[in-house]
């Protein structure tokens, strides 16, 4: 992904180590390791704590699909609240489906299977088959086109009367200018290379759009809530481990950036390195929102 | 949608909004204010008077003051408090950008709603100032700003950009980049700066779409008036040509009549004491 060489890179040592300049938001080792359970806490706790909509009635369930599952945090504290409820999570990225599966084996949880599966493909499972499949932050692995495609597909494994609840986050305001910033080129190179349902790229546009695409699936009772996501100093440790997060996203996004011309290397740089300083101000106020929309299928 | 430009109508969606917002915020104070110690109350930028009536109404102990730059919003306002036979809720018109006219520690809480930017990045401080001037020392500020969140409807996002390049150009903005127009996310460093104390921020969607939300909806009608008004000064700053903002709108407003719309905005509610 990284072509280019860059000095800060090289005074880092490691490329996939890479925050340029996060003085202080370094992420320890500690937090490598639990970054995933934190950003989990992190969306739940916007959530209100609740790990699908209330409508659901998940206990009356057998069988559940995690969509893109990552480290399967989401999938291990349904595990717990559900110790009945067979769960299987999937996703295309081999490194958190490995951490998954070594948590779920020293935890000897049967209930739980994982897969390494494409989920923009069709899957290799039968009509029918599950009472629940959920969905969260799948943007970055779903290009819009697709989405309805994949749908489509969670639709025919869902049970009738089985419920679909995809969740996705959309980055609103913050009071740091340069992470304003990167977000608008951010959203403008996914939209040059098809990646944006917003043919101006101003803003990646999935989250409000999931809703339509239910309705449009015909899906019965289709409904969504809406949770903001707190990015400010009142959002704590784990808001500015999301934010480097997402500076490091955009750093991988770098070439992508500099190849379509929309800015020069050295003033994406400067971006990184302004936004790095301000989300360290300690009065960071700024906000997302957690768009999740749900619907049953119907009886047919 | 003619119907939105007349005054009765306008009224009534300020109240729908008004009740939606408080709905959202779950009340019409932050859960911080004691409002049993709460007798003299500033409200600045008050429109029609919808929140300060309904404090009044609600707080038997309570006297309001409200200002608004806007005489014919006054007037709306003083019809309004009349109507409910208040005499604790007194309306003046008065330019917020110069020294207020009112005597130092005098009030308990100065309150402020905004969906606009208000105030010059540089007119901020000197306003907050003032509210720091004119409350007790014991005294609360709650800013309230709303700022436009995403939405399923092209048009309303085009919208929101448009509004952001306008603000921007009409030298609104925090600073040159993007997005940064809108007061709400600086409030908490403005207050900071203004000398104000154990400052805090909480941030609430309101849903402007789904089905069966009439207060919603009723909001984003309200925003559309205001949205006719930006027609001028974005032909002006050369953002859309009279045409394309023409067809824009006619857009939005179909948009919203359609099973999926899907849209929020947020409502970015700062405070701090004064000592």
């Amino acid at each position: 992904m990284m072509q280019s060489s860059h000095p800060m890179q090289q005074s880092s040592g490691n490329a996939a180590s890479f925050p340029p300049t996060l003085p202080r938001i370094q992420v320890s080792q500690s937090d490598t390791a639990n970054l995933n359970t934190l950003l989990h806490q992190y969306l739940l706790r916007a959530q209100e704590g609740r790990l699908y909509p209330e409508i659901i009635p998940v206990v009356e369930m057998e069988c559940a699909l995690d969509m893109g599952c990552g480290a399967g945090e989401w999938i291990f504290d349904m595990a717990k609240n559900h110790p009945k409820l067979r769960i299987y999570g999937v996703d295309v990225d081999e490194m958190p489906l490995h951490r998954a599966t070594q948590r779920r084996n020293a935890k000897g949880l049967c209930q739980i299977q994982l897969r390494h599966i494409d989920i923009t493909q069709p899957l290799p499972v039968p009509d029918s088959f599950f009472d629940f499949v959920h969905m969260r932050r799948c943007t970055r692995s779903i290009a819009p086109t697709q989405w309805p495609g994949v749908i489509a597909e969670c639709i025919r494994v869902l049970k009738p009367e089985g419920w679909l609840v995809m969740a996705e986050l959309e980055l609103c305001q913050i009071s740091s200018p340069a992470m304003m910033a990167i977000q608008s080129v951010m959203t403008q190179a996914r939209a040059k290379y098809g990646n944006s349902m917003h043919i101006r790229g101003e803003m990646t546009g999935m989250a409000p759009r999931l809703y339509g695409m239910l309705l449009q699936a015909q899906m019965d009772n289709v409904a969504y809530d809406l949770h903001t996501v707190d990015l400010g100093f009142m959002g704590g440790h784990t808001a500015r481990l999301f934010l480097t997060e997402i500076i490091r996203y955009a750093w991988r996004m770098r070439p992508m950036v500099v190849e379509q011309q929309m800015m020069s290397s050295e003033g994406f740089d400067e971006l990184i390195k302004q936004a790095s300083s301000e989300l360290l101000a300690p009065d960071l106020c700024g906000w997302g929102v957690l768009i999740t929309a749900y619907g049953k299928r119907g009886n047919t | 949608m003619e119907n939105l430009h007349s005054g009765a109508m306008v009224s009534v969606l300020e109240q729908a909004q008004h009740h939606h917002v408080m709905h959202c915020l779950e009340g019409l104070l932050p859960p911080i204010i004691d409002v049993y110690k709460l007798k003299q109350v500033l409200d600045v930028n008050c429109h029609g008077g919808a929140w300060a009536v309904e404090l009044a109404l609600a707080y038997p102990g309570v006297m309001v003051t409200g200002l608004d730059s806007d005489p014919e919003a006054i007037e709306i306002a003083r019809h309004k408090a009349m109507t409910a036979k208040l005499q604790r809720v007194r309306f003046y018109e008065a330019n917020l950008t110069v020294p207020l006219k009112l005597q130092d520690e005098t009030f308990d809480l100065v309150h402020l709603f905004t969906s606009q930017p208000l105030f010059h990045p540089n007119e901020w401080p000197h306003f907050l100032h003032e509210c720091k001037r004119v409350l007790k020392p014991t005294g609360v500020i709650n800013l309230v700003n709303v700022t436009l969140g995403p939405g399923s409807s092209h048009a309303y996002q085009r919208f929101c950009v448009l509004i952001d390049q306008l603000w921007r150009a009409m030298g609104y903005g925090f600073s040159d980049k993007p997005g940064t127009a809108t007061p709400g996310v600086y409030f908490v460093r403005m207050l900071n700066e203004a000398g104000f104390n154990k400052s805090s921020y909480d941030i609430r969607p309101i849903n402007l779409g789904g089905w069966n939300n009439p207060g919603g909806k009723a909001c984003y009608q309200l925003f559309l008036k205001n949205l006719l008004k930006t027609r001028e000064p974005l032909i002006q700053y050369k953002l859309i040509s009279g045409d394309e903002f023409d067809a824009l709108i006619a857009q939005t407003e179909k948009d919203i009549l359609e099973a999926d719309f899907c849209a929020m905005v947020a409502l970015i509610s700062a405070f701090a004491v004064k000592r």
